[in-house]
Formats: structure tokens, C-alpha cells, sequence
């Protein structure tokens, strides 16, 4: 049927399916600033448009309730490339992050600008409160919206974005313009999903309604006849080919335990069968005809259900071992069923399939029985961390084509070189007939660190020769993408009268879910990022990681340092209590100082030898000093409503900035003909800066304007090697590769500049703006290049730079909260949140504070209430966003502070160390620690619900929660 | 992509383009035409200020541009916020069938039967219930969320005993509901204390257990949002969730 509407402006007639939604509608006619995050619930606003002046979810509308209205995108701020008030306000503000969101936020405020000249923080929030922004903590919008207000009155109007926290550069630590953002505040064609033709087939993976299954049978003949179907693959016709999802470096610390699809099911949502067809329709009416039989098998779901003796096997197959085979391996795979399929460890991790066991490490140092025994009190505590979704907004995708033989990925990935590894290994070919392109991510957050849904895609595109895409839906994204971890962490902490802690023990209890990616890692990592803190004599862990029938886990922001830090800082808390030591003494007589040895970490490798190492910069002590400034440390604080009590509490935390002599990275740096640059490194922005960084760095050495840098990353044809974006390597290593490979091209400048000056190099320097000077002379980059281009020059000017370490940076923070707890209702609302993080040297820092505030939101909702929720068939109920919640803007603390810590750094890049994943780690424990000291309950599992805090006050019996 | 291509209904009828009335004064009621979107009720003078509250309660604004009071009813969720304002207010629903036959009800009658082939045409709230002291408090885990637990309490008092009194409670149950028990005990009386009140509202609600919270801990949570409504609506302070002036 035929529609008349007002489009941007301009009348529009068009032919609409009456079914066809209207979000689907637009962007099918160019309008590709439209997101979608919810798949139609309306939940996540990034499909919002305006119809006749209002914001509204265009999702929930059909194409034809758009007839006779008047319609307006992002696109129609975005003519003729031009920014406007606000979307220049939010470049400079630094709230585009991923940029996912960002067309919508620009429309909401676009019209809460209109409605009210000089809104309110209140009436920011309400204007914003339909979108759901992951990346940005939502605090930064607060400003824009200020600097909008202003621009709209004064065009030229600027101010100070965010404090200039280093003096002696003139890019680095100042702010400037992310380099993708004005892009992207455009709504210009960014993501995979921009790019995938019309003609281009969609894959679409049929699941496993079971936890635990065979598949006695399955019967696709039905299925292929539907119109449309081009290929369908199931456990019949899938290479037999193991591996492991985790985008680690190789070999991996992750056993190979799954083919693209297995005989056996392991979850509800596995693979079944990967329909690719014509259309959409045609997939699902495949779907519907593919006849499976299942033999339906007992599951297990939580690690005390997997460790039982009798308890069913998740994989019960055989075990192989490329390095490092067990001496009984025989005996140990005699009479399993090939059913099951296989297990492959590429070294031990102390495994054991059969009895769910994926993977175990121990470690100590000194002795922790004596440790206990020189105590004046030891306490022992469970900690439970719950099944978290990392939630980017954009899910995740994946476009494949054949290209003059080649397969070319286009991918939302953080990981561009081990996707095109793994492929390479599913489709049996070398990595050089294989390209993947990394598109701007909308949002990564850890899960897509692993390789989740691009194999299939690249293995039936290298099969078929067609162009494929897979988008997954917000359900597939929480069952069979990644997830963060459940543990159960018991903790026994002993320590002195005066506050001393004499000894730790950890042992951490982790649930992988059925496949093993990160098994052995993100376990560890609650370990190794928190035990270091302390500077105590006496420490032990164990950790083990159990398989169940839950959806995957994997990597997460922060990886496992939050659930370990939960557990341990606040183990601290209740040992001061116990001891009637004060918190925060107990904490500045135990933590680590500048020059402390972390012998710790000598058993905490990842998968290899640890060493110890001492304690570099640290801004731990100021992180402290500062948290008690801002939250007044030490005065307690009373509500006017005696129906709340107000508490406070704080934590320490750490990282890591990528992984020592296991992550590398690479980069190069060409001068151009008019003597402008070109930076090809293989880092992984996904949404954080990095390329920002990257050209900020490459700038401050080469004395240029940023905007004389172009930077190419994340393709694997074009840049060179880097492991990518985890592990919080990105700024550290591939900022570091940048880095490396500017300060080689700034010598290389002056070599070919001192030729052709005839003045000895040691008397030549850069000057700013991308000149050579020296000897009385100078010469501009443009000469140089010009010269060295010539038919008798020294060729293009080209630099590289590596960058790999054996002790990484390690930045530390603090974390403070205030609360107030309901006695009547047990709810907690965050008042006040300070959130202090020495990162050395914020290369960007209005996108650094954003990551800061970014962390820190995410891991109030993972305190308060995020949470995956199972019913006992292994089915996640609460697969979607109007069931599982995460933070909105109105959910952000009333004042939420963010500041960096500055440290000079001698070993990343112009100081700078890792920012994002340590600000997750301290949310937990300082708001238990602040509940504790408002209504006196320790809670010790996630989420800290009403319910849960009723039944720790007396409020309600301590029965089952959330029962059926 | 995807998903957002289209899906297949049976029927998908639009009545937006259905001219449905505004919000306007008739005959000692407040009438809200059905088709009326959240944020245009709630930005016309004349909405209750219970039911503003209530369209408050819903943050997301992107859905106070879209959803309407009819939708809203239509609907019959638990949790709505809308339909617990209503009733408190003891709201009428006007309905069409198919021949044109108008017929005006109760709410709570409206959601506790089958309204199938019922077009809703408008909504009437009395008068004489909108100028009540009113209070309303939700439970939700954050605040886009849905409301897990809902109260709404609208009463007149004199001399320190209420002389009349509408409470409603949201989220518990399979449907909202009205709780009459508690209605009863409360005329003519003094507040009793928080677990009188409790006590009552349990009498009324056969609370659900789900992932959200258990049975128990639904009704225990009833029952101390009902009594923090009833004390802030006696002691005629401000609606909780929308600064409002009280009536009265």
C-alpha cells in the first residue's frame, strides 16, 4: 500500500508491506541513522525518531502509522556533512562513545532544547530516559546539553569539555575531537549493518529448546524446499573440526570443546541447525519444517549441581591434549560415547570433562596456616556473583562475501586477527585468503572478544560463494553470546588487633556454562587482580571452573577482577568490623605502595609461569585521600525520613593494562605526499578512543595537527598484527605500537630532513606545525615529502613500531558510595558515587571520564539488579530488556563524580596506562560495604535486592527467594 | 535486518487516526478520550493529579509519547500504573462494540471480564474522587522498570478518621486490584498501625510468585506501600512520585 508522509522535510510517496515496521521501513529507504537494540520492545530508544515533534521508539510503529505524519531523523541535522549545536555539543562533550545511540540522543535533546532553552538536570533526565546508552554512564549528557543550550544561542560558543589534566603537551591529556564522532553524531553508515547489500542472504540459527540433549534425528529435506532456501548445515554435514570460540591469543588457555554444531546440545539456544536463505521469511518458514528428535538429557545448572558425585556430564567425551597428556589418558576415555564429542586442552589446565571440571590453578605465597594461627580473628565468607549479559546495544553481526576468492569478513569484533585465525581453521584455509574488516562497533564491552556467530557466517559464505549476513536478536545475544561468569568465592581473611591482616585464602568456584571460553582466565583474574592490592605475607587461592547447562560465559569488562574484588574488599570490611579495626585504617596499613613487591603474582600467569613484580606508579594513596575529600569521609549523615538511613562505603581496586609477554602489537606510519600522515596499526576501537588515541599520540610526536592524521585500524589486509582490543590493552599496547612506530618516523624525518638541509641530525627537531628546525634552517614536511617522493629521492617516508612488554602498568583507583536504604521497603538508592582510577596519563580526557562513568554504571545495575534468571529447565526467563534491566539514565546517581588520578607512567605510552575495566571493579563492594553501614546487613550476593535486604534486616523470613 | 522485518498478524488495526475526544469536564466528570496519548493527558490541566503521578511513574518518555489510555487498559497488565490511578479514582470505561452500542462500565469491572470485539472510546473519572488527598509509591528494580509492587490510595478524613477511602494495588496479582477488606476496615476509623494494614491487604491479594520476587515478599510489600500511602495521603502531604499538591 501507498503512504504520504513528510520526510526531513520533504514529502515522500511510498509503497509499504502493511506489516512492514516502520524502523525497517525507513532505514530500507536510506534513513540508516536507525538502530535497533530491542528487536521491538520498545525498550532501548535507538530506534527513536521524531513524528510530528515527538520522540518516539519507531520500532513499536508499522511503516503505514506514518501516513500523513511528519517524520524527522538524525539526517535531517545532518546536512551538507554539518554539525549542529547539539551534535557538535555532544562530539565535544565526548558522550559518542560507540555512537550507537548517539542519532537518538541527538533528537531527544534536539527537542527538549525546543520545549525548554535552559532545561534542568531534571529535565535532561526526563527527555533522555527512553534511551538506553551502555558506554557513557549517561553523566557527560548533562554537559552537552549545556554547551548545546549555549551554541544554539552563540554558534562559536566554546568551553572547558573536560579538565586538561597534563600541561606539557599539546594533544595528549588535552581534549579534541574523538575522530570518529562527528560521523557518527551524523548517523553516517558506520556499522556492519550499513553495509550489507540487498541482495546479500541472512543466516538463521535454529536452537536447542533443551539444556542438555542428542539429536537423535534431524530431518532438513522439508526445510530445503521452502522457496528462498539456499543451504542448511546441522551436525550432519559440520566439519569435525574442535575449537574454541575465545578470541585469545594462541594457544589458547581454553579448551577446544565444540564444533560449529555438535551431535549433542549443551544449552538452551545451542546450535541445531544454520538455516542461510533469501529472505528473512523464507528462513523462519525453514525453521518451522527442519524435524529434530532429541534424546533429552539431565542437565545441571549451578557449580554445586555440576561438582555432585553422579552429576550429569556436560562433556563426557574424549579428552585430548596437544602438549602435556596425562600418563592414564587411555584409561581415562574408555567407553565414552562419540556423541559427546570431544574435549581438546592445547596444554593442562587441570581439567577434568568428566567431572565438569573445565579447568583449576593454585597458587600461594608464604604460609597461610601460620598466617591464620598469628590472627587475632579469622573469618570465613561465601560470596556469590550472579549471570550477567554485557548488553551492547548493538548486537552482535557479521556480513561475509567472496571477493576475488577470498572470503571478506565484515565484522563487529574486538578481535579482527583471531577471527580470521579460527576461520581460517574451520574452513581449512591459509589466513592470507581471508580479510576481516572490524566496522565501528556498537559496543563490545567483552563479548565480542569471542567469535560467536562469525565462524558459521564465514564458513557457509567460503561453502556457498553467497554473500551472508547474521544479525543476532537481543534473546540470542543474552543465551548464546557471552555472559559474565557466576562464581561462588569463599574467602578466609585473618588479621590483627592493629588492623594488620596476617593472611587471605580465595577460592573461587566458577560456573562456565556448557563451552569453556576463558575458563581458566576470567577465574584467575579475581585472583590476580586483587590480591595484589594487598601487601600481606601470607596468600593462597584455589580456582575451578565448573561446565553446566547454562548459557555461555565468557569475557566481560573487568573480566574477573569484579566478582573477586566484591569478595575480597568486602571480606576486608566485615574482618575490620569483627576486629572493631576502622575500614579505611585497616586498608592504608595492608594496601601496596610504590616500590611493594606483588609476589602474588609469580603463580597468577595466564596459563604460563607468573613472575612477581614491584608495585610502578601508583596513585592508590591519592585515589584514597581524594575519595575522602568528595565524600566527606568519616561524617555520618543522617536522612530527614527516619524510613531512611543513609551509609557509606568505599573499596580499592586494580587492573591490568594488557597481558606481559603474551600481547603484542604493531603499528606503522607513512608520510604522504603533501607531508600529512597515515597511521595503520591493528588496534580495535570499539567505541572507546582508541583510534582517537592513536592519533593523538602519533600528533604529540610528530608535532602535527590530529587532523593531519588519518588512522586506519582493524584490517587484517591493511594493518599490521595486534591481539586486540581485551584485556585492557588498547591504549597500552596498540597506543604503544603507535607510539613506537611515530617515534621511529620522527627519526627517520629527521635523517632525510638532515640530508637535505646539509645540518647534522643531532641539531635538528619537530617543530609544531609539521616542520623540521634547525641549523638556521627549516623545512616543512611537505618539502621533505616532495623531496623523497622525487626520482631522486629516498623514497616514502615509512615508520614501524612494536610494542610488547614483560611488566605491564597497573593502574589502581578507589571507590566510594553513599546510599540510603529503605528499613521499610529495603531498597537502596545510590546518592553520591566517586569514582577515583589512576589511569597515568588520560590520553583523551572527556572520553576517558566517560569510560570511567561508563564502568561504573554498569556495575551499579550489575549490584542492584541485573541479573540472568533460570527456570529449571535451563530456560532463561528473562531474556529481553523489559525483563532484565539495565541502567537508564534516571537510574544514575543523583551525583556521580568521576576523576582521574594523574600518574606518570615510565612504561605506556606518554604515560598513559588502561582505564576502562578497572572502573568495574569497585562498585559491588562499596555500596555492600555502604548498605552495611546504613541499615548494619552485610549483603554477600548479587543483585542486592529489596527482597534479599528485607530478609537480612528480620523483614521477611529467610526462606526461598524468587520462587517458580 | 532481521529483526526488524515484518511479522505476520491475523488483523493490525490502527485507531489513531479515530477522533476520540480530549480531556474535558461533562457532567461531573472528567473524560479522557481513549486514544489520547500518556504525555497528553499529563500535560493537560485537568488531569488528576493521581493519574499525572501515575503517568509519571512510567519514565520512559519515548512510551508516554506513544502509549495510550486506552491502549493502556485494554491491555489489563498487572503492573500498570494507569490502571491502578483509574480505578483508585474509580474510573468508568466507555467501550463500542461493533454495531456502535456505547456502553459505560467500571474499570475494575472492564478488567476483570472479557472485552473482546470492545472498541474503547473514553475513560470518565468522577469528580467527586479527584479532589481526595492521594498518594501513590511503586516498587520497581530500577526505574524503567515495571512496577513490581504498585499502591494507590486516594481518601477524604475529618477529625482525625476517614470518612472515605479508594486503595488499590498493583504488580501483586494476575490482575489490579481493589482492596475492598482494607476499604472496609479503614471507614470510619483512625489508621491502624503498619501490620494491621498489612494484614489487611493480604486478605485482599492472592499475590504471584515469579522471578521478580516471591509471593510473599509481593504481598509483604503491598502492605507497607499501602500503609505509606494512606499516611501520606491522611496527613495530606505531596503525591510521592510527582511533587504534586495534594487536593482536599
Amino acid at each position: 500500500m501507498e503512504i504520504n508522509f513528510v520526510l526531513n522535510g520533504r514529502k515522500r510517496r511510498e509503497e509499504v508491506c502493511p506489516t512492514e515496521k516502520a524502523d525497517a521501513f525507513l532505514r530500507r529507504i536510506g534513513m540508516l541513522s536507525l538502530r535497533n537494540g530491542c528487536n521491538g520492545e520498545g525498550a532501548c530508544g535507538a530506534c527513536t525518531i521524531l513524528v510530528n515533534g515527538r520522540t518516539v521508539s519507531s520500532c513499536l510503529l508499522r511503516a503505514v502509522q506514518l501516513d500523513g505524519q511528519e517524520v524527522c531523523t538524525v539526517e535531517y541535522y545532518s546536512k551538507r556533512r554539518r554539525l549542529d549545536a547539539v551534535q557538535s555539543a555532544m562530539v565535544d562533550a565526548g558522550v559518542v562513545q560507540c555512537g550507537y545511540c548517539t542519532p537518538a540522543m541527538v533528537l531527544a535533546i534536539e527537542k527538549l532544547l525546543d520545549r525548554h532553552p535552559q532545561p534542568t538536570k531534571e529535565q535532561v533526565r526526563e527527555a533522555l530516559s527512553g534511551i538506553f546508552c551502555r558506554c557513557t554512564g549517561y553523566e557527560q549528557f548533562y554537559k552537552a546539553v549545556e554547551i548545546a543550550a549555549k551554541r544554539r544561542q552563540d554558534p562559536d560558543f566554546s568551553c572547558e569539555y573536560a579538565p586538561a589534566y597534563v600541561k606539557d603537551h599539546r594533544f595528549v591529556g588535552k581534549t579534541g575531537r574523538k575522530i570518529d564522532s562527528s560521523h557518527l553524531a551524523r548517523g553516517e553508515n558506520a556499522f556492519v549493518e550499513d553495509f550489507i547489500p540487498p541482495n546479500a542472504c541472512v543466516m538463521k540459527m535454529m536452537r536447542s529448546p533443551h539444556a542438555s540433549a542428542y539429536i537423535k534425528s534431524i530431518d532438513t529435506s522439508e526445510a530445503m524446499k521452502v522457496p528462498g532456501v539456499v543451504y542448511i548445515m546441522t551436525h550432519e554435514n559440520c566439519p569435525e573440526i574442535y575449537y574454541n570460540q575465545a578470541g585469545q591469543g594462541y594457544p589458547e588457555p581454553s579448551p577446544y570443546d565444540r564444533m560449529m554444531i555438535g551431535h549433542k546440545v549443551n544449552h538452551v539456544g545451542d546450535r541445531v541447525a544454520a538455516i542461510v536463505a533469501e529472505t528473512w521469511e523464507a528462513a523462519c518458514e525453514a525453521e518451522k519444517k527442519i524435524k529434530v528428535e532429541y534424546e533429552v538429557l539431565p542437565h545441571v545448572l549451578t557449580v554445586d549441581e555440576a561438582m555432585a558425585p553422579g552429576a550429569p556430564v556436560v562433556h563426557n567425551g574424549y579428552v585430548e591434549y596437544v602438549c602435556g597428556a596425562p600418563d592414564d589418558l587411555d584409561e581415562y576415555n574408555k567407553g565414552v560415547d562419540p556423541r559427546e564429542g570431544k574435549v581438546i586442552y592445547q596444554f593442562p589446565l587441570r581439567g577434568d570433562a568428566h567431572h565438569n571440571k573445565a579447568s583449576a590453578a593454585h597458587g600461594a605465597t608464604g604460609d597461610i596456616e601460620k598466617g591464620f594461627a598469628e590472627a587475632d580473628e579469622v573469618i570465613e565468607r561465601v560470596y556469590e556473583t550472579t549471570q550477567i549479559q554485557c548488553t551492547p546495544v548493538e548486537p552482535h553481526i557479521v556480513f561475509c562475501k567472496m571477493q576475488g576468492g577470498r572470503l571478506v569478513i565484515h565484522a563487529s569484533t574486538q578481535v579482527p586477527y583471531h577471527l580470521r585465525r579460527i576461520v581460517a581453521s574451520l574452513i581449512k584455509a591459509p589466513e592470507n585468503k581471508i580479510r576481516v574488516i572490524k566496522e565501528r562497533v556498537g559496543g563490545g564491552f567483552g563479548v565480542k572478544q569471542d567469535i560467536v556467530l562469525e565462524e558459521v557466517v564465514a564458513y557457509l559464505t567460503w561453502v556457498t560463494g553467497l554473500p551472508i549476513y547474521q544479525r543476532f536478536t537481543r534473546e540470542e545475544e543474552f543465551i548464546a553470546s557471552r555472559t559474565r561468569h557466576l562464581a561462588k568465592i569463599y574467602v578466609k581473611i585473618g588479621g590483627k588487633k592493629d588492623g594488620t591482616i596476617t593472611s587471605v585464602y580465595m577460592d573461587v568456584k566458577a560456573n562456565t556454562g556448557p563451552y569453556g571460553a576463558h575458563c581458566l582466565t576470567v577465574p584467575m583474574n579475581a585472583c590476580s587482580k586483587t590480591l595484589p592490592l594487598l601487601d600481606v605475607e601470607n596468600m593462597e587461592f584455589d580456582v575451578t571452573t565448573y561446565y553446566s547447562n547454562l548459557a555461555p560465559a565468557g569475557a566481560y569488562q573487568g573480566y574477573g577482577a569484579p566478582k573477586g574484588s566484591f569478595a575480597l574488599q568486602l571480606a576486608i570490611a566485615e574482618l575490620a568490623e569483627k576486629l572493631g579495626v576502622d575500614h579505611m585504617e585497616m586498608i592504608e596499613k595492608n594496601r601496596i605502595r610504590t616500590g611493594s613487591v606483588m609476589n602474588i603474582l609469580k603463580s597468577l600467569g595466564e596459563g604460563r609461569e607468573g613472575q612477581a613484580e614491584v608495585v610502578g606508579s601508583c596513585g592508590l594513596g591519592e585515589a584514597l585521600e581524594r575519595g575522602r575529600e568528595l565524600m566527606e569521609w568519616g561524617k555520618k549523615e543522617e536522612s530527614d525520613d527516619p524510613e531512611w538511613k543513609i551509609g557509606k562505603g568505599f573499596s580499592i581496586v586494580m587492573q591490568g593494562s594488557g597481558l606481559p609477554n603474551l600481547d603484542s602489537a604493531n603499528a606503522e606510519v607513512r608520510m604522504i605526499s603533501d607531508g600529512t600522515f597515515i597511521v595503520l596499526y591493528g588496534g580495535a576501537d570499539l567505541g572507546t578512543g582508541l583510534d582517537t588515541v592513536a592519533c593523538k599520540l602519533a600528533a604529540e610526536e610528530l608535532q602535527i595537527d590530529p587532523d593531519r592524521i588519518t588512522v586506519w585500524s582493524g584490517d587484517t589486509d591493511a594493518t599490521p598484527f595486534d591481539v586486540g582490543a581485551y584485556a585492557s590493552s588498547g591504549t597500552f599496547f596498540s597506543g604503544g605500537a603507535v607510539h613506537n612506530a611515530a617515534k621511529n618516523m620522527k627519526k627517520r624525518i629527521i635523517e632525510v630532513a638532515s640530508m637535505l638541509m646539509e645540518v647534522p641530525a643531532e641539531e635538528l627537531h619537530l617543530e609544531y606545525p609539521g616542520k623540521v628546525v634547525g641549523g638556521g634552517k627549516e623545512m616543512t614536511y611537505w618539502q621533505i615529502a616532495h623531496e623523497a617522493e622525487s626520482g631522486v629521492g629516498v623514497g616514502q617516508l615509512m615508520a614501524y613500531g612494536h610494542f610488547i612488554v614483560n611488566r605491564a602498568s597497573v593502574p589502581y583507583g578507589a571507590h566510594f558510595a553513599k546510599v540510603k536504604v529503605s528499613t521499610r521497603t529495603g531498597e537502596v538508592k545510590i546518592l553520591k558515587y566517586c569514582c577515583l582510577e589512576d589511569c597515568g596519563t588520560p590520553i583523551n580526557p572527556e572520553l576517558t571520564l566517560g569510560q570511567m562513568y561508563g564502568g561504573v554504571l554498569k556495575t551499579i545495575g550489575h549490584s542492584l539488579y541485573e541479573e540472568m534468571i533460570y527456570d529449571e529447565h535451563g530456560r532463561c526467563v528473562n531474556a529481553n530488556f523489559t525483563d532484565y534491566k539495565v541502567p537508564m539514565i534516571s537510574d544514575a546517581p543523583d551525583d556521580f563524580i568521576s576523576e582521574p588520578i594523574i600518574t606518570n607512567d615510565d612504561q605506556g605510552p606518554m604515560g598513559a596506562k588502561s582505564v576502562s575495566e578497572i572502573t568495574c571493579n569497585g562498585a559491588s563492594p562499596c555500596i555492600a560495604e555502604a548498605i552495611h553501614d546504613a541499615v548494619g546487613v552485610w549483603i554477600r550476593d548479587w543483585p542486592f535486592s529489596a527482597e534479599k535486604l528485607l530478609k537480612a534486616m528480620g523483614k521477611l523470613p529467610e526462606n526461598k527467594a524468587n520462587a517458580d | 535486518m532481521n529483526s526488524g522485518r515484518s511479522q505476520a498478524y491475523e488483523a493490525l488495526i490502527d485507531v489513531s487516526a479515530l477522533d476520540l475526544g480530549t480531556v474535558e469536564k461533562r457532567d461531573g466528570f472528567i473524560r479522557i478520550g481513549a486514544n489520547l496519548r500518556f504525555q497528553d493527558v499529563f500535560e493537560h490541566p485537568l488531569c488528576p493529579e493521581l493519574l499525572r503521578a501515575g503517568f509519571k511513574q512510567i519514565v520512559n518518555r519515548n512510551v508516554r509519547n506513544m502509549a495510550t489510555v486506552a491502549g493502556s487498559i485494554a491491555m489489563k497488565s498487572p503492573c500498570s500504573n494507569v490502571i491502578a490511578a483509574l480505578m483508585t479514582l474509580h474510573a468508568e470505561v466507555e467501550t463500542a462494540d461493533a454495531n456502535g452500542r456505547r456502553e459505560r462500565v467500571s474499570l475494575e469491572s472492564f478488567v476483570n471480564t472479557s472485552s473482546e470485539g470492545l472498541l474503547i472510546t473514553a475513560v470518565y473519572i468522577p469528580e467527586e474522587w479527584t479532589g481526595l488527598h492521594c498518594s501513590t509509591r511503586r516498587y520497581s528494580r530500577s526505574q524503567n522498570d515495571i512496577s513490581i509492587v504498585l499502591a494507590d490510595v486516594a481518601l477524604e478524613a475529618a477529625d482525625g478518621k476517614i470518612t472515605r477511602v479508594s486503595a488499590v494495588a498493583g504488580g501483586v496479582a494476575p490482575r489490579v486490584v481493589r482492596l475492598v477488606s482494607l476499604e472496609a476496615a479503614l471507614l470510619g476509623q483512625a489508621l491502624p498501625d503498619a501490620e494491621a494494614v498489612g494484614d489487611l491487604v493480604k486478605k485482599d491479594i492472592a499475590a504471584i510468585s515469579d522471578f521478580r520476587g516471591s509471593a510473599e515478599f509481593k504481598a509483604y510489600m503491598a502492605g507497607q506501600l499501602i500503609d505509606w500511602c494512606l499516611h501520606m495521603a491522611v496527613d495530606g502531604a505531596e503525591c510521592c512520585a510527582c511533587g504534586c499538591e495534594h487536593k482536599g
